[in-house]
């Protein structure tokens, strides 16, 4: 009974280069019996007819059909997502060129509004005004110009920004994932969550009949 | 002397540390960081669009606190206007988004077609409005 039972985990997005879609393109199978793991992971599961980049949204189900009509005897385990999205992209030669252009325009897009946030809000708060009454307070006399104050603040600002960052270029400061890695991989999850819901809702999941 | 200055260098040092903290949280949390990685497919350089960030806010703390002047003339206006404009509407829209504004309203009176219009109407408004303030009104 044990050799029939086989465990198969699909992961909720899946890129796929090429046309025909085996099962172990998309899920990984574990099993006592190599060989009929072998077998399931050859059942092709689709084939892509479609021209440009596209995006497909399976259920979980259709796999299963596929493995009892093929294999009845088999018993499977699905540890996996329920729903899951096949992102379909035709091989091409990634345009590094036209990339890094993009990259470029985003990153001027970042800077400029970095540094324009940053200004709105110092002229927001009246740091300047800030600085004064804290000058004053601290070394008993009134602030003419830039002082200490200023330059403690402008240092710290960055150290701040490295901090939340976790790093500045290379120079990791740890390990963990930054806040900004954490945020993609949030809106990656919310992205593919509303694609399988909006597939559910217009009946075009690749469903079992 | 020697006391106050380690005052305020300990003053400045703190808030800034604590004021970056606070800003970028907001620009991480909205997610407009990664909206804009996503939408032009480039999330593989999200450590440098990072490193942006820290240039971006170093450089604009260091102009409004020291107004050291940065001479590029109209060219260097128009890209920091053309630019931080873009910045500010990406902003904007990720505010309302956060807050769910068109959703609700879309429900609430019924809206089931014509939401990208909404949105154009919405940008045109936002573009419209800023130059009647700022360029109109300035004069």
């Amino acid at each position: 009974m044990k050799n029939d039972i086989v465990y198969m985990k699909i992961p909720q997005n899946i890129e796929i280069q090429h046309q025909k879609v085996l099962l172990s393109d998309l899920a990984k199978l574990v099993g006592v019996d190599k060989r009929k793991v072998n077998n399931i992971g050859n059942i092709e599961v689709f084939n892509i007819k479609s021209k440009k980049d596209c995006k497909y949204i399976f259920s979980v189900m259709k796999i299963i059909e596929f493995i009892n009509k093929s294999n009845p005897e088999i018993e499977i385990v699905n540890l996996g997502e329920k729903d899951f999205v096949v992102e379909y992209k035709i091989p091409t030669k990634t345009k590094v060129m036209f990339e890094y252009i993009k990259s470029f325009f985003v990153a001027l897009i970042i800077f400029f509004g970095a540094a324009f946030t940053i200004m709105t809000f110092n002229t927001d708060v009246s740091v300047d005004k800030v600085f004064a009454i804290v000058y004053e307070l601290v070394m008993g006399e009134a602030k003419k110009g830039g002082t200490i104050l200023e330059i403690s603040y402008s240092i710290g600002l960055p150290i701040g920004i490295i901090i939340f960052f976790n790093h500045f270029s290379r120079l990791k400061v740890r390990d963990d994932p930054t806040p900004i890695q954490i945020e993609m991989r949030l809106y990656e999850d919310d992205l593919n969550n509303a694609l399988i819901q909006d597939a559910s809702r217009e009946g075009t999941t690749i469903d079992a009949d | 002397m020697l006391i106050k200055y380690s005052l305020l260098v300990f003053i400045g040092l703190s808030g800034g540390i604590t004021i970056a903290g606070a800003v970028f949280t907001f620009i991480t949390k909205i997610g407009l960081v990664t909206r804009l990685a996503s939408r032009t497919n480039t999330a593989r350089h999200i450590l440098f669009f990072e490193d942006c960030v820290t240039l971006g806010g170093t450089v604009g703390n260091l102009m409004t606190i020291w107004r050291f002047e940065v001479p590029f003339g109209i060219i260097g206006i128009t890209v920091f206007g053309l630019f931080a404009g873009m910045f500010t509407g990406c902003l904007a829209m990720a505010l309302t988004e956060v807050l769910d504004t068109i959703p609700i309203f879309a429900k609430r009176i019924n809206l089931r077609k014509g939401i990208p219009f909404a949105v154009l109407s919405l940008a045109i408004g936002k573009g419209i409005g800023s130059f009647i303030q700022l360029y109109i009104f300035a004069k």
